[in-house]
């Protein structure tokens, strides 16, 4: 598997791990409103948010491709003279 | 009999500008990336004020850090004019800073104002 497709991999789940502990916030949010106890963020949403956004930083990384070599020789050498 | 004094050779070293052009657009992608996905996890985690710019900073640095990983500590031979260190670290970061501004307000929006 390319290492771009790990990329894509890694930065999907990681977005869907920032958008479940969203969802689970305002669930919270909610409960708390409704029984008025615990207004504090628990803490497993939390890490689950800063988990995400970890991923996320890795796997766009991981996923933007590769950077080019910027030398013109190194550049010439992966063509070959012949069209 | 005069001597010629010997004439130097300027350096003839090019640069290829589609590599260039590679290298800062990989660099604004991982950049906005980060801006929205750091305004998301702001917002849900409900910071605000001077949390949320030390936040944004502090994600800038780790993302920095995985860029610097990325080019094998060597980010010279990416960046032209010896810049390689400024470019990755600092390339795009005002540019994202309105960006994150954009995804925290929304998500603080959406996720702690209820009715």
């Amino acid at each position: 598997m390319a290492l771009n497709q790990v990329g894509g991999f890694i930065l999907a789940a990681s977005l869907a791990l920032i958008a479940h502990s969203g969802y689970s916030a305002v669930e919270h949010i909610s409960f708390a409103k409704t029984t008025h106890a615990g207004a504090s963020m628990p803490i497993d949403i939390t890490a689950e948010c800063l988990i995400g956004l970890l991923g996320s930083i890795f796997g766009v990384v991981l996923f933007a491709g590769d950077l080019r070599e910027i030398k013109m020789d190194r550049e010439m050498s992966t063509r070959s003279v012949d069209t | 009999m005069q001597q010629q004094p010997i004439e130097e050779v300027p350096k003839y070293d090019p640069i290829s500008p589609a590599a260039m052009q590679t290298n800062m657009y990989i660099i604004l992608y991982a950049r906005s990336t980060l801006a929205a996905t750091a305004g998301a996890a702001a917002g849900i985690l409900g910071l605000t004020g001077t949390t949320g710019f030390v936040f944004f900073f502090a994600a800038s640095a780790v993302m920095s850090a995985a860029l610097v990983l990325r080019t094998g500590f060597n980010p010279n031979k990416y960046f032209p004019q010896n810049r390689g260190w400024m470019q990755i670290s600092t390339g795009e970061v005002v540019n994202s800073l309105f960006s994150y501004m954009l995804f925290w307000t929304l998500f603080s929006g959406l996720v702690h104002l209820f009715e």
